[in-house]
């Protein structure tokens, strides 16, 4: 177990994430787990140094101004805030050279080719283990 | 599997995958992204929960549906998303106290409780609570269920999500829905830890 945030590193992230463009207030709670995963991804990342905050906004802002404008199409219907932050952090880590698309793509294959949870599909509908009352 | 559903997961490999790609690079490491991720988690928290056990107990039709169906009773309330899907409540009693584990992996009713805590994913906790549910609850969580009450622990699946249904507290007589969420946590919810009233 590692140590909980500091004071100090919460108020970073915090000031990068409610600084980021785009998406009205009530769009930007979390409904999915990996929409936080992407939102620590772009923080990390600007923190170790791949890319400026800037670069990462300018991007953001790209993808809602391309997805508004866009001619009506069913499959990008969907409003979806970390969606656009995501494929905007794809962007800017594809433009400084740390992701190869191709390389991407494959990895995305492998990782939808691994059955989630395995062996563990079942619903376990007692309870594993019981302590008894002592009465 | 639903479009939208399909569509969560085939994002959610992508955002994986960009993680593997840039830990594999040695840019940044799984610590550091938890860390980050610790602090955007408190938004998600367990405050939906909360709520539906708040609800359950000022609303004894609510409960009834809750225990027959959590996954619909739930959706009444606008609560449910990708992992809320099969999700079983389980209601304490004074006889039976209920806690969950998941023992292969970390399954967890995420869209009621948010994220799961570090420790829920630590193989102690699964081991020993299955094993010596009692001592785990009194010695790690100092929560001492009454020897009179029998404990059964529940094994979390991406088939079935369990959660607790916590008692309420004595003394809440009155209390708006509001004030009764307030109280409830998230331990309590898993059940390593009961609901009390402020004193």
């Amino acid at each position: 177990m590692q140590a909980p945030p500091t004071e100090e590193q919460r108020r970073a992230v915090e000031a990068l994430v409610s600084g980021a463009p785009g998406g009205r207030a009530a769009d930007r709670s979390f409904s999915e787990p990996w929409e936080i995963r992407a939102v620590a991804l772009a923080v990390t990342a600007h923190q170790r140094g791949c890319f400026e905050w800037s670069a990462f906004q300018a991007a953001l802002i790209e993808s809602i101004r391309d997805w508004e404008s866009g001619a009506p199409d069913p499959e990008r219907a969907v409003w979806s805030y970390y969606g656009h932050w995501l494929a905007a952090l794809e962007r800017v880590l594809v433009d400084v050279g740390d992701v190869e698309p191709s390389a991407l793509a494959q990895r995305v294959e492998a990782v939808l080719a691994t059955p989630p949870g395995r062996d563990h599909q079942m619903a376990h509908l007692d309870p594993v283990a019981v302590d008894p009352a002592r009465r | 599997m639903s479009d939208v559903a399909k569509d969560q997961a085939a994002i959610a490999a992508r955002v994986k995958a960009l993680e593997s790609i840039l830990i594999e690079q040695g840019l940044m490491t799984t610590a550091m992204v938890d860390r980050t991720a610790e602090i955007d988690e408190n938004e998600v928290g367990p405050q939906l929960g909360a709520k539906v056990v708040a609800r359950a107990w000022v609303d004894p039709e609510f409960r009834r549906r809750l225990l027959e169906n959590a996954t619909e009773a739930c959706r009444e309330l606008g609560i449910g998303g990708l992992q809320g899907e099969n999700m079983a409540v389980l209601e304490d009693t004074d006889e039976v106290h209920h806690a969950i584990v998941c023992t292969l992996c970390s399954c967890y009713p995420w869209a009621v409780l948010g994220l799961p805590p570090n420790w829920y994913k630590e193989p102690a906790y699964r081991a020993r609570m299955v094993r010596e549910p009692r001592r785990v609850l009194a010695d790690e969580f100092g929560y001492a269920v009454p020897e009179r009450t029998e404990i059964r622990v529940w094994d979390s699946s991406s088939e079935m999500r369990y959660w607790v249904l916590p008692r309420r507290p004595a003394g809440t007589e009155g209390w708006s829905e509001e004030q009764l969420a307030a109280l409830v946590t998230r331990d309590s919810m898993i059940g390593v830890g009961s609901v009390r009233a402020p004193s």
